[in-house]
């Protein structure tokens, strides 16, 4: 399920917020937990012309938690489209048996990482739960992010949600990464519980 | 600098250095998180302990100097209310200086301070339910109506109110009514499975007549020596609001009951105001609803459950005192306002004192619609016309007061006048504004002066 080939990135630049940027130097290499397999994982090593979205979640946000069976469907479109996503915890206190444990009551498929030094979080720039960003693997190795930003408008504010979503931004940016565009709309910063310690 | 200036210094430094987990902060959290934000309670995660702040601090005090959290609505028009959760400046500036300072967890108390688990020594009746309803996993806010027998042979006298559920985390905000005609109950039996998918209201009785729980209140409780009286061989109808969660399935409720402490108490009805012409074209950002009624006997008001949907933005409920020969001309005062009306943090308010108001004061309501795509807690997007409905995309405004006749002897009078408003209230729907029946507030011929509230003009409708 999880591809372990290692195209490291070494390009020296920031992600900045969510145009089309190179992903921080360190993004390739970060290595993250599984959730089932307790393993070591880069969701970053991947091959020319591959998509991965890495969401950022904790098991308690509730707003991440509201977002989950959209993130199911979103991996399973992406999955039939050739693309990964994976989620990821950003949270240095969480141990497998609740990730996995949590995975199990949403009906998670996706495979389910821990960060629990944020190193991720860090070099993708990620800042709340839940925070999307695209990455497409550009020419020599590198990866591009192509987005970062907020799963849907389904919450306008903290507290603030709407009956449904009316934006799907990170559906519209897969498409983009797919299509090998950048993406097309003004990106909206995520709307959750803060990554505590970064 | 001088000595003063670096004694004031030194004292600054001193204080903020000397605030601890268990002296400061764990008291303060107690008392504004811990009601809700508790193992097994409505609120995400729990905020108890001192990993539990201290983990996510950051966080917790952005909310908190935003004045997001601990929910609170309403601001100081009116008079004081009970259990405010809102932080004093200090308050906040203290968890800042304590986070400042590393959090420091300070010495231990001699002895933890007790819970408060005194209303719980008093046995409840406690109604279940035998069989679950399906609550969504995704979509808007989910609305169900239960009917729980009580079996109760003889009145009782009920002063506190709660709902305890398997999803508390689901459950958004519950209104009761305790239904002594059998209408709720026949009702349920018309539909499969619990409930039934409509609003709690039975006849003219308004959901919410006994009472309302709602985010930052996890039980509705009436001051001592006040009750609401359910009548024998009621059924009580429960209208369960839901947020989804991400999660869903069946959902299983308790109603608990309290009973009052005092032989003879006062009981408590409920008058409601309501505005059902509720049409509000796309774009419209200051559309106001109103309703008022005259006061046939001297009541007191003990508390008040605001209700409005996405689309209402302010939420002002206002007393005219009645004229006298040498009054001057009468100003409306607030017993309530909320200016940012946030329909995920629907609760009831109760006064700190009951609010006394004399026969023939006006009572009245006002609801301001902000349909614009300037709102953005327009549920729609473009804004689209906004008409009476149950469903996320409509608007319905209501309040129920919870009043009680300073005289007793005015009790018949009173019940006799609550009933009828809210039948004319019902009768008037749908027709024009010239059929209204009086009294309303805003009459042009024999009314009570023009009320102005600040600078605020009468409403317009």
């Amino acid at each position: 399920m999880i591809c372990r080939s290692m195209f490291a990135a070494l390009l020296i630049a920031v992600a900045t917020a969510c145009t089309t940027s190179p992903a921080a130097p360190d993004a390739a290499s970060a290595t993250v937990r599984d959730t089932l397999s307790l393993q070591g994982v880069q969701p970053l090593a991947g091959q020319a012309g591959d998509v991965v979205v890495v969401v950022f979640s904790s098991t308690d946000c509730p707003i991440a938690n509201a977002l989950a069976p959209e993130l199911e469907r979103i991996h399973r479109d992406l999955e039939a489209r050739g693309g990964r996503l994976f989620l990821v915890h950003a949270r240095s206190d969480l141990d497998a048996a609740t990730s996995a444990a949590h995975a199990t009551q949403y009906g998670l498929t996706m495979p389910v990482l821990i960060d629990n030094e944020l190193t991720l979080a860090r070099s993708l720039g990620a800042v709340v739960t839940p925070e999307a960003v695209v990455l497409r693997f550009a020419e020599r190795d590198l990866w591009t992010v192509v987005y970062r930003g907020r799963i849907n408008d389904l919450y306008v504010a903290l507290g603030r949600r709407r009956a449904a979503a009316t934006s799907h931004d990170l559906r519209r940016a897969i498409d983009a990464a797919l299509a090998h565009r950048p993406i097309d709309f003004e990106p909206v910063a995520a709307v959750g519980c803060w990554i505590e310690g970064l | 600098m001088t000595l003063a200036s670096l004694l004031a210094l030194a004292a600054a430094l001193t204080a903020a250095g000397d605030i601890t987990w268990h002296e400061h902060i764990q008291p303060l959290t107690a008392t504004h998180c811990g009601g809700c934000h508790v193992d097994g309670g409505p609120a995400p995660f729990p905020l108890i302990s001192y990993d539990d702040v201290a983990r996510r601090s950051a966080f917790v005090l952005a909310l908190v100097d935003s004045g997001r959290m601990p929910p609170w609505l309403p601001d100081e028009s009116g008079p004081p209310l009970r259990h405010v959760n809102k932080l004093s400046a200090g308050q906040v500036e203290t968890l800042k200086s304590w986070v400042s300072a590393g959090k420091p967890r300070g010495p231990e108390p001699r002895q933890p301070a007790p819970d408060d688990v005194s209303w719980m020594k008093i046995p409840a009746t406690v109604l279940t339910m035998s069989e679950a309803w399906p609550v969504p996993s995704e979509g808007p806010r989910d609305m169900h109506t239960v009917v729980l027998p009580v079996g109760n042979e003889q009145s009782l006298f009920v002063r506190w109110v709660g709902w305890v559920s398997n999803q508390p985390r689901a459950v958004h905000g519950v209104t009761f009514l305790a239904d002594g005609s059998g209408t709720a109950r026949d009702f349920d039996a018309l539909t499969a499975g619990p409930g039934y998918d409509s609003m709690g209201d039975v006849g003219a009785t308004p959901s919410g007549a006994l009472g309302a729980i709602g985010p930052g209140l996890p039980r509705f409780s009436l001051p001592m020596g006040y009750a609401f009286e359910v009548p024998p061989d009621a059924h009580i109808v429960a209208e369960v609001h839901s947020l989804p969660t991400g999660l869903g399935g069946p959902m299983l409720g308790e109603v608990h009951l309290g009973p009052s402490e005092v032989k003879r108490p006062t009981l408590v009805l409920p008058l409601s105001l309501l505005d059902f012409e509720i049409d509000v074209p796309p774009g419209v950002n200051d559309h106001v609803l109103n309703d008022a009624w005259t006061l046939p006997c001297a009541v007191e008001v003990i508390g008040v459950l605001p209700r409005a949907g996405d689309v209402c933005r302010s939420i002002e409920l206002f007393a005219v005192d009645a004229p006298t020969a040498h009054s001057e001309p009468a100003t409306a005062r607030h017993l309530l306002r909320i200016p940012a009306w946030d329909t995920h943090f629907r609760r009831p308010y109760i006064f700190e004192q009951p609010v006394p108001l004399d026969k023939d004061t006006v009572i009245g309501a006002r609801w301001t619609l902000d349909n614009s795509a300037d709102n953005p807690a327009n549920p729609s997007h473009p804004p689209q016309r906004v008409k009476l409905g149950p469903h996320a995309t409509d608007e319905l405004v209501s309040m129920v007061l919870w009043v009680a006749p300073l005289d007793p002897a005015d009790a018949p009078v009173l019940e006799r006048f609550l009933l009828a408003s809210v039948r004319a209230r019902f009768a008037r729907r749908g027709k024009a504004r010239e059929a209204l029946p009086q009294p309303t507030l805003f009459q042009s011929d024999d009314s009570p002066p023009t009320p102005s509230i600040g600078e605020a003009h009468a409403p317009d409708r």
